[in-house]
């Protein structure tokens, strides 16, 4: 059962030097109660995926459904509705909160606006019950931001996007900002908020260690486009596209007899006017002259998975 | 999923918690309450409030403070140097200097608040509109901005304020004019700055509407900028309004009005410099005072900068 899917999806920029092409014919689905781990260099679109699932920027076309329903025109009140079940922790908790408002009106304006407490002390009840869930103190309540540190600022994004119990929650990299310690304990907090809520989660990162952790499958994203999906233990088993191979074999290994691998060669190409034929075909070690630089692959069904490459038709 | 019993995420650890609620009541500062605290520390914010509170309680008491009637012209001691009878002189008809200053604060204190107040709502506003809805709005509005900006200040002040004829309210009209673009030039720049920052996102992400994106994430968060503005504003149109009434325009004798006091004293300031100088030092030190506080409010208004 799907709670968000996405057909062919794609969101464009017109920049000065032409189109940029973020999120390029893009179709996966999350399922209930799953993580699903976006991942991909840096400029691949994960993020504008992310966001434009949410409807936070207006997909250039394609649709979005939400629990099979097509929310890709929702519009006003009925967008704003949504936005109960369905919510974001960004990367960047500095810029994510208000800096003229304490934790309580951060964790208040969501409970307002969707009226989901009818007393001000079953609000507070329900405030304080979420900051301790995030190992957060009821005195944190009357805190400005700037009086919180980073990982602090991080567990009240999360608090904030949890305070509605949604039954779907991007994060986009909600752990690259923070350091290594207090990365494991926004993780396990997560986890925890995710079993007892039954949340899906899409979990974007560039951190393949963290999502082969956090996932039950994984999407990988190159140039705006996912060349391959499937189920985590699958693809770190066997990775197929050739590119999630070199992505998967370039995570460093802390050995300091292991020489440091460099399977990619090249640069991603420029997202401005992407190639019509596979994008990853100027990198690839197995490239086909006969095929790969003149047509796109699609995304196909595969060894129980879903794979973009010529490799595999 | 939504019943409370099974799977709800909120119900640990509540023991405690009316206990806690009541601690943090008794903590917690209100947002007046910091805000006079960081503003507070700042010395001359202190006193810019004070000569501007002094300012204030001298416009009101004005009759009961002033030793002398302000219009009672005594043509037996004109020009006459500061004495204990009229300590800061008198004047070319023989009128007490300082209880015309003293009257004076009136007019300065109504025409300069009035102007900002007036004007700064009006950019303000507009600034908000063009700076949220973007496109052909923002495009028409600071086109508006531009040609008013293009006009030169005193000349224009001038054509409108002969146009509407003398008095009061031609000369706040014409310097509203003037002043409102800059409202709406540095609102403007304030909200597309902050329109790019995640915390924006976050708010539409949790479903706020545009007012209140406009009034709880926009407003707050330009507001220091905004009081900047309103204190460089502030003094600038006290001279303006003085400049003007320097040259005629405003407040038509008898009345006392600084600029007016400035204007009588430069023509014989060469034998009696005494009025022309106490009544600059009255606009210097107004123009100082709202110029002390409007930078300690600024800083008071923004936590980040004010600390806590």
């Amino acid at each position: 059962m799907n709670i968000v899917e996405t057909k062919n999806l794609k969101k464009f920029f017109d920049s000065k030097k032409g189109t940029v092409k973020a999120v390029n014919d893009v179709s996966i689905n999350v399922l209930k109660g799953e993580t699903l781990g976006v991942v991909g260099e840096s400029g691949c679109g994960k993020t504008t995926l992310g966001r434009t699932i949410l409807r936070l920027i207006e997909p250039t076309s394609g649709s979005v459904y939400y629990n099979g329903r097509d929310i890709t025109k929702l519009k006003g009140e009925k967008l704003r509705k949504l936005r109960k079940e369905m919510n974001i922790v960004f990367q960047d908790p500095e810029g994510a909160l208000n800096p003229q408002m304490t934790v309580y009106d951060h964790l208040n304006r969501p409970l307002v606006i969707h009226k989901i407490v009818d007393s001000e002390e079953e609000k507070l009840r329900r405030m304080i019950d979420i900051l301790n869930t995030m190992g957060l103190k009821a005195e944190h309540l009357i805190r400005f931001p700037h009086e919180l540190s980073g990982g602090q600022k991080q567990r009240v994004c999360i608090a904030r996007a949890l305070c509605l119990e949604p039954d779907f929650i991007v994060l986009d990299e909600p752990t690259s900002a923070l350091d290594v310690s207090v990365q494991s304990k926004i993780l396990k907090l997560l986890d925890k908020a995710k079993k007892k809520f039954n949340l899906s989660y899409m979990f974007i990162s560039h951190n393949i260690n963290l999502v082969r952790a956090i996932s039950d499958r994984i999407a990988v994203m190159y140039l705006g486009k996912v060349i391959e999906i499937g189920d985590t233990k699958e693809i770190f088993q066997e990775p197929k596209h050739p590119y999630t191979k070199a992505l998967f074999e370039s995570v460093p290994v802390p050995d300091p007899d292991k020489k440091v691998k460099t399977p990619l060669t090249g640069d991603v190409p420029s997202p401005v006017d992407p190639p019509d034929h596979c994008a990853f075909a100027g990198r690839c070690k197995e490239m086909d002259e006969a095929i790969c630089n003149r047509e796109s692959p699609d995304l196909i069904e595969k060894y129980g998975r879903k794979i973009a490459c010529h490799k595999y038709r | 999923m939504d019943d409370k019993d099974e799977g709800s995420f909120f119900g640990t650890g509540t023991e405690t918690l009316s206990e806690e609620i009541e601690d943090l009541k008794k903590k917690e500062t209100s947002q007046a309450q910091l805000v006079w605290k960081r503003f507070k520390r700042n010395k001359l914010a202190l006193v810019g409030a004070g000569i501007l509170i002094t300012l204030i309680i001298i416009a009101i008491f004005a009759p009961f403070i002033a030793p002398h009637d302000p219009y009672r012209t005594n043509t037996d001691r004109i020009r006459e140097d500061p004495s204990w009878d009229h300590p800061m002189g008198t004047d070319q008809v023989g009128r007490d200097t300082l209880s015309r200053l003293i009257f004076g604060t009136r007019i300065a204190l109504f025409i300069g608040l009035l102007i900002v107040a007036v004007s700064g709502s009006i950019g303000v506003t507009l600034g908000l509109i063009a700076g949220t809805y973007g496109g052909w709005v923002d495009e028409v509005i600071m086109r508006v901005v531009d040609t008013f900006l293009s006009f030169p200040v005193l000349i224009f002040a001038l054509a409108i304020s002969v146009a509407l004829g003398t008095g009061l309210y031609p000369v706040i009209i014409a310097v509203g004019l003037i002043i409102w673009t800059e409202f709406a030039r540095v609102t403007r720049g304030e909200v597309l700055s902050v329109k790019q920052e995640t915390y924006i996102e976050s708010a539409e992400a949790i479903g706020e509407n545009k007012r209140n994106i406009i009034l709880r994430y926009f407003l707050p968060n330009i507001l220091p900028s905004i009081v900047v503005v309103a204190t460089i504003q502030m003094p600038a149109a006290l001279l303006y309004s003085a400049t003007l009434n320097f040259l005629g325009i405003g407040a038509q004798p008898p009345t006392p009005s600084w600029g007016q006091m400035v204007r009588r004293g430069s023509e014989f300031m060469q034998f009696y410099p005494y009025l022309a100088i106490f009544a600059s030092l009255a606009i210097v030190i107004t123009v100082l005072g709202f110029n002390f506080m409007g930078d300690g409010l600024r800083d008071a208004l923004d936590p980040v900068r004010g600390g806590s």
